[in-house]
């Protein structure tokens, strides 16, 4: 084999012109090397340039916020339109935050056709033919590939507004139903059924976070970050349900706990496939984080039964980028948040509403990533 | 020769294995403590921990234990382990008893905010019912304290009784 030369040109002479087997192919290793360590060096550079696209999304989005705010009164877009937001329609339509700032970035025309299904009193994410399969490019962050997959004919969304450090009362998947005579309340940036005026930000809009990224649901492929724990449908349909989120005795830890791996939950959790699905839905799994566990974390639901069912939910910030998640805050500024920020004692006492660890006023329990998120907490420490 | 060409073609494959991105943050000082939780003598599985600090930090930690009863904590991550230190202990776990059926859910989740009663009458709502005594759920009730030696630990217990 050492003898087996590659003859180059047709010189029938005895001069031996040209290379081994085995040299060509240590050359062919030598590239294979090379490409070997630069194809990471590619690969990292072109999830950097995703990653900025992610970042200025949220940008985009916070700046958005600041023009509606111009444009209405000094008031932040709602979190969600729920229950009789309008009074004498008493729909229910459960119109999202992504929703109204349409208008504001450059989506005129699909906010309104969003607006005719609104005004009729229908969700058009159940009957919307027309708004089917429209993707709007800003509200998805290409780090993640579950943006591309459409779900029930419509897009996902990957960015998700703040409802702060408080854990709301929820029934079913929206906010409080103020039907049923109970107070809606967050105190977030954003709030359902409120309008937030911008001068209710005394924590500075410097310091108040708006808007961040989720992963997103995808059908058949449910993670820790595009999933949430212990959803109704499947706790109480399965009839096993997981004690972690049994209301009693939970704690925020006992969320994180569930987290089984690097993607998956804990085995034995049930899972809901829930997050950033349906850009125009403004329901709290869909479309809302909180500030409580450090980005990255699992998202829980907590017990929530029937009418006076007290219900948590613990929804994360979560993004595919290495080591956190982009944090858009009122003012326009992006922040990257890492996992390892102070939360504070996530393993204090039973959380609920207004009580133990979920506060109405007051600083925040959750340190500075709590104090991120309250817009009126009072916190000295947020920097 | 041959040797220098598997040598290259050795090193090409470590290269490509070794370079994966890096993973999430990392806290430092942390160790890995694992063990066993027992109710009774029996392996609990399905049981969530939670550590409640009492010298250390204001972190905490917990884990979920497996059906074996084994658990690993975690701060973080899966594997990352916890700061060593004195922790007060709670623990759950329970079941939902009249749990609503598929069926049942979907009439919930189309009604649009419909309460139980509206939907179901007098149908007993679902209620998640405690497979342990309820004193475990609470750190200063719970009598339970792990103190978590420097260097690591993998034969802990936590003994339950299930009598209240």
């Amino acid at each position: 084999m050492l003898n087996a030369y590659v003859k180059l040109g047709g010189g029938g002479n005895s001069r031996k012109a040209g290379f081994t087997l085995v040299e060509l192919l240590v050359v062919i290793a030598i590239i294979g090397i090379l490409i070997g360590l630069l194809l990471p060096a590619v690969q990292a550079a072109r999830e950097a340039a995703r990653r900025m696209q992610c970042t200025n999304n949220v940008k985009q989005i916070a700046l958005a916020t600041m023009s509606y705010v111009d444009a209405n009164a000094d008031t932040l877009p709602l979190a969600q339109d729920c229950w009789g937001a309008v009074p004498g329609t008493g729909t229910t339509r459960e119109y999202g935050f992504r929703v109204f700032l349409l208008p504001y970035v450059e989506q005129a025309a699909t906010y309104e056709l969003a607006m005719k299904y609104m005004k009729d009193g229908v969700k058009f994410w159940e009957s919307g033919a027309d708004l089917k399969e429209i993707r709007i490019d800003g509200y998805q962050c290409p780090s993640d590939g579950g943006v591309k997959s459409l779900i029930d004919g419509y897009y996902p969304a990957s960015y998700v507004c703040s409802y702060g450090d408080y854990c709301p009362k929820t029934e079913s998947w929206g906010w409080v139903n103020g039907a049923s005579g109970r107070t809606d309340y967050a105190r977030g940036a954003l709030q359902p059924k409120t309008w937030t005026p911008l001068a209710s930000i005394t924590d500075g809009t410097s310091n108040t976070a708006l808007v961040s990224e989720t992963v997103v649901a995808v059908n058949g492929a449910t993670t820790f970050k595009n999933g949430q724990a212990c959803s109704r449908s499947d706790v109480f349909g399965a009839g096993t349900g997981h004690n972690s989120c049994e209301l009693s005795g939970f704690n925020p830890q006992a969320c994180l706990n569930l987290k089984g791996d690097t993607t998956s939950y804990a085995s034995g959790v049930t899972v809901y496939q829930a997050r950033g699905k349906r850009w125009g839905d403004g329901q709290l799994p869909f479309s809302a984080f909180c500030t409580i566990l450090p980005p990255n974390s699992p998202n829980c639901s907590v017990g929530g039964v029937g009418d006076d069912g007290v219900s948590v939910r613990i929804l994360s910030a979560t993004s595919n980028h290495s080591g956190g998640v982009n944090v858009g805050m009122v003012d326009g500024s992006v922040r990257f948040i890492s996992e390892t920020i102070d939360c504070g004692n996530l393993t204090g006492s039973t959380i609920g509403d207004n009580t133990g660890l979920c506060k109405r006023s007051g600083k925040s329990n959750f340190g500075v990533w709590g104090a991120l998120g309250s817009r009126d907490g009072g916190e000295t420490d947020v920097d | 020769m041959k040797k220098l060409l598997s040598l290259a073609l050795a090193c090409c494959a470590v290269l490509l294995v070794s370079t994966g991105c890096g993973g999430g943050a990392k806290l430092d000082g942390l160790e890995n403590y694992s063990g066993v939780v027992t109710l009774d003598g029996e392996p609990l599985a399905g049981a969530s921990i939670t550590l409640v600090p009492t010298t250390v930090g204001p972190r905490g930690a917990g884990a979920m234990s497996d059906d074996k009863g084994k658990f690993a904590f975690q701060t973080l991550q899966a594997g990352d382990g916890v700061a060593p230190g004195e922790y007060k202990v709670t623990v759950t776990k329970s079941h939902w008893e009249d749990a609503y059926t598929e069926e049942e859910q979907q009439l919930i989740n189309e009604s649009g905010g419909k309460s139980h009663k509206e939907l179901f009458g007098n149908r007993p709502e679902p209620t998640a019912v405690s497979d342990i005594p309820e004193y475990y759920k609470n750190a200063d009730t719970s009598g339970l304290t792990l103190s978590l030696p420097e260097g690591g630990a993998k034969d802990l217990k936590i003994e339950l009784s299930s009598e209240e």
